[in-house]
């Protein structure tokens, strides 16, 4: 305590008085981030308003030993920008202002707690736009994005978060400053620091200034529905168009209890007979012209040979955008049919979406819970939304399920997350993905960078701590599997 | 595997080969080597032997991964690949070309045998990047051996994962020096049914310009680079464009009405003009990136200077590389978010976006290496150039 002490002391110093939070009211608004069960209430808040006053907070945080967290916009879905008791908080949310939008090299340079969506619209007057589009978009910053390397429906064509950020200038965890990736989008300067960086969830340390590259608006847009009797179907028609080598700018897919919710709150159009529309997919072609007929020809080909029972062609821009604001609320909708529910986020490999999805619907029959899916399809980023009622008792059972789906995925040759993040909530998953000594590569790495272990602690990597003495059962090791491979 | 004599193990004058074949060979490979020599030095097909400037310590037992080759795993529906880290770019096209597929890089070294663990830990990438970026964008997972032979994989299989740190990051770029790469899952994408080139004539300073009104045009160029060849022919930006026919037809159209001085290129024409930019740049002697709109980085130089640029990735390669040229863009490349990579040992050290990241740089190597086994900061000797005036250098 003593020492956190000395940290707000010297903050008091060093920042404005409104920038310093310590009323146990106002502490208790970053008790968590978007999984709010798991909360801690900070010792301290500052909300820096320049690099130099991050700079400061760092320093004093590394030279009194006091663990800290940095915050956007608190939108994390994986408990990242959970406090530590006792820490400070350092949350980005006053630096907001859009530096620079370069027209000639066609990149923004902005504070970290600009909005993902505030980048596009800076540089909507010159026909460009950031191309990551996170459902949160309007809300989540861009310094949040690069911590979690941040992925959004049109990143099938265009990439993640790693794909567009050029540089970032960032306060490691010593108070030092450095600025990680370059001028061009070429990376020439050895190891790539500012690709360690991005998706290390703010364990590395904070982003203040950060630059990435814009993408002109592409001459044509065209935008599909399409409706499936099964789930399965569905599935079969995203692994048929990505085995046709066809790269839509997105594919979307919503199953029938995600486009009941997502209906009743935005009227978007969706069928609501499940018999005719388990599922449907959202499939969006961008390009020249005659190349979005062309591709555009190709994907109603394969939905209609997976047996697809109405395919709806968006009309004009506004059918467009009503489709896309339906499938963009489908997660805050859930509150419609549900009183709770989780989100959970896995990836699987493409070809393995039909087998997934019914897998997933056993494992909810077997639990006696409803699972609503809604998700990036074309990626093979499910969102399993996991639905329960907290009141009836069914918070463990909820949890329990999502955990398990998450693990399915691995299992399956995926992955436990593909963009909200392990945070705090999936660190104790880890062993079933990567074996002891991956994790303890990942440990030295961290601790290179942070050797104080102050910067976001508890967070991605397992500890004894977190998730028991006995943490495991671990993944094979690589060179046990390629050894297993030989015997058999 | 072959490795280090039994009968002559203090003999430091025959060189030291270990091939291992997979991953655990590898962790064997690794261990053999640093006792037998102490210090360890990987090579690929020993395409970019010079790059980084640095003299390859000749008592270092050598990794090969020569025989670290071949496809481990091919999913033609999921467009995912595991391939081991010696395999030649080049020996892979072909198989991956039989199911329509193809591993997004075009790196002018492919045609001498360079590997994609090789690609990986130089970054290099040719002209294709401007649409799909360079190795570290297609890169989902490694597994490496580093130099204590511990061996670790992070990233998965998977075209979307953010579980846990990704070392494939770190390690590309990290020309050797941070450990071995034995295997590598990539991102796949189609390959086009056709292409079809726009060459325009275009000087130096025009070339960003030229090269956005094909952009603004709708035309989405898969690569844009120009090129001087130093040999008299008058410089010229090469437009590529990727797609069925109708695409190309539409893609041309609409380049041509806004860039008429230029005109289209295919077939052995095509290959012709790509063959020749492709050869000057493996040719160079050094590399620079920049912002796009900040060339040319150096006013004049002298006649029969080769240069290279990616327009839009940002980035040029220049032969032959003369001190004054050298010099020249040293200076032009000290601003913090340049740099210049030599790719032969007279264009001196590498110049970093900033200098400000070595300490970090040094603690990285020092928790992967810690022994310094690999080259490096903490290799012994140390074997770097005399960092140029006002920059650090590693
Ligand atoms: C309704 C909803 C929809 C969503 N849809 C998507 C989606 O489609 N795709 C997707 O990828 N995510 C999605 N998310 C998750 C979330 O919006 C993203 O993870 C987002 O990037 C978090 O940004 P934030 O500013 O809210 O960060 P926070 O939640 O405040 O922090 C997230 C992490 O980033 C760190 N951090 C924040 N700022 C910095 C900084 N400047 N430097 C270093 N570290 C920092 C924090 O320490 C923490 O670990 C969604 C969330 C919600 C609630
Ligand atoms: C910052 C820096 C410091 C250096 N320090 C030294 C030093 O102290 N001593 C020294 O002798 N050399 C040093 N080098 C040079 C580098 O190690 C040499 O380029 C290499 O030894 C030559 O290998 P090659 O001929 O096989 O090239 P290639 O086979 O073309 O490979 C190119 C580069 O990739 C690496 N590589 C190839 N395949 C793999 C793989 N599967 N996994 C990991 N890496 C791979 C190689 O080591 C090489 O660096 C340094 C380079 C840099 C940039």
């Amino acid at each position: 305590m003593p020492a956190l002490e000395e940290v707000r002391r010297e903050l008091a110093a060093a920042l404005p008085a409104a920038a310093l939070i310590d009323d146990h009211a106002r502490l208790r608004t970053y008790e968590c981030d978007g999984l709010t069960g798991y909360r801690v209430v900070p010792g301290l808040v500052a909300l820096p308003g320049t690099h130099d006053e991050v700079v400061a907070a760092v320093r004093s945080c590394h030279r009194n030993g006091v663990p800290y967290v940095a915050r956007g916009a608190g939108t994390g879905l994986s408990g990242g920008a959970l406090p530590v008791a006792n820490g400070i908080v350092i949350g980005l949310s006053r630096m907001r202002k859009i530096l620079e939008v370069d027209t000639v090299n066609e990149t923004a340079t902005v504070e970290p707690g600009v909005t993902n969506l505030a980048i596009s619209q800076a540089a909507a007057a010159h026909g460009l736009y950031y191309a990551p589009d996170p459902s949160s978009q309007q809300v989540c910053t861009i310094g949040g994005n690069v911590a979690e390397n941040s992925g959004g429906a049109h990143c099938l064509k265009y990439g993640f978060t790693t794909h567009h950020v050029l540089a970032a200038d960032v306060v490691l965890p010593d108070g030092t400053a450095a600025r990680l990736g370059g001028d061009a989008r070429a990376r020439d300067d050895g190891p790539d620091l500012l690709g360690l960086f991005i998706g290390s969830e703010g364990t590395l340390g904070i982003a203040t200034r950060i630059t990435v590259r814009l993408l002109r608006r592409p001459a044509a847009v065209r935008t599909l529905l399409a409706d499936f009797g099964s789930v399965e179907e569905a599935g079969r028609a995203v692994s048929g168009i990505v085995a046709a080598g066809i790269v839509p700018a997105a594919v979307e897919m919503m199953d029938a209890l995600a486009m009941r919710a997502a209906e009743a709150a935005t009227g978007a159009g969706f069928t609501l007979d499940p018999a005719r529309a388990a599922a449907a997919l959202v499939v969006e072609v961008d390009g020249p012209p005659a190349e979005v007929e062309e591709c555009f020809r190709r994907i109603v080909a394969v939905c209609e040979t997976n047996a697809a029972t109405r395919v709806r062609v968006a009309a004009d821009p506004e059918e467009r955008a009503r489709i896309w604001r339906g499938r963009k609320a489908a997660f805050a909708a859930m509150g419609r049919i549900s009183p709770d529910y989780f989100v959970q986020d896995g990836v699987v490999p493409r070809a393995r979406l039909a087998e997934v999805l019914a897998r997933i619907a056993e494992l909810g029959e077997a639990a006696g819970l409803r699972v609503a899916n809604v998700f990036h399809a074309g990626d093979g980023n499910l969102h399993p939304l996991v639905l329960y009622d907290a009141s009836a008792g069914q918070s463990e059972a909820g949890e329990e399920l999502s955990r398990r789906i998450a693990e399915l995925c691995v299992e399956l040759g995926g992955s436990l997350s593909g963009e909200h993040g392990i945070g705090a909530d999936k660190a104790c998953s880890m062993p079933r993905m990567f074996s002891e000594t991956d994790l303890a590569v990942m440990a030295r790495v961290r601790d290179a960078v942070d050797r104080d272990g102050l910067c976001n602690p508890g967070k991605v990597l397992p500890t004894p701590r977190l998730c028991g003495e006995r943490i495991g059962p671990y993944r094979a090791h690589v060179v046990e599997e390629a050894g297993l491979g030989e015997r058999w | 595997m072959t490795g280090a004599d039994p009968q002559r193990p203090r003999d430091r004058r025959r060189p030291v080969v270990l091939r291992p074949a997979d991953a655990g060979e590898a962790v064997e490979a690794v261990l053999e080597g640093a006792k037998a020599r102490g210090r360890l030095r990987i090579a690929g097909a020993g395409t970019a032997a010079e790059w980084g400037g640095m003299r390859p310590d000749p008592d270092a037992a050598v990794l090969s991964t020569e025989r670290l080759r071949g496809v481990v795993d091919h999913q033609p529906d999921d467009m995912v690949l595991v391939v081991r880290a010696g395999t030649p770019l080049a020996e892979l096209a072909p198989e991956l070309a039989a199911h329509g597929q193809r591993l997004a890089l075009d790196p002018a070294r492919a045609e001498e045998g360079a590997t994609v663990g090789g690609l990986l830990a130089t970054a290099d990438a040719g002209p294709l990047r401007q649409l799909h970026g360079g190795p570290r964008d297609l890169v989902l997972g490694v597994t490496v051996v580093l130099a204590d032979g511990t061996a670790a994989r992070s990233g998965g299989r998977v075209i979307k994962n953010v579980a846990g740190y990704d070392l494939a990051k770190l390690l590309s770029g990290s020309l050797g020096t941070l450990g071995l790469v034995v295997e590598l899952a990539v991102r796949l994408h189609p390959v086009p049914e056709a292409t079809a080139t726009w060459a325009v004539p275009c000087a130096d300073r025009a070339a960003l310009a030229v090269a956005r009104r094909a952009e603004a045009a709708g035309a989405e160029p898969a690569a844009m680079q120009w090129a001087d060849l130093g040999d008299g022919s008058e410089p010229r930006l090469l437009l590529r464009f990727e797609g069925g026919e109708g695409a190309l037809t539409e893609r041309l159209a609409a380049v041509a009405e806004v860039l008429p001085a230029g005109r289209a290129l295919r077939g052995d024409a095509e290959d012709a003009a790509w063959a020749a930019t492709a050869a000057a740049v493996r040719g160079g002697a050094f590399r620079v990136t920049a912002a796009p709109g900040a060339f040319p980085l150096v006013d004049a130089v002298p006649a029969g200077t080769v240069r290279v640029r990616e327009v839009g990735g940002g980035v040029e390669t220049v032969a032959p590389g003369e001190t004054s040229v050298v010099d020249a863009y040293r200076a032009a490349a000290d601003p913090v978010g340049r740099t210049l990579m030599p790719h032969r040992r007279s264009a001196g050290g590498v110049v970093l976006a900033d200098p400000a990241t070595l300490p970090v740089r040094t603690a990285l190597k020092r928790a992967l290496d810690p022994e310094g086994r690999l080259p490096g900061p903490l290799s012994s000797p140390a074997r770097f150039p005399a960092p140029p005036a006002g920059r650090a250098d590693t």
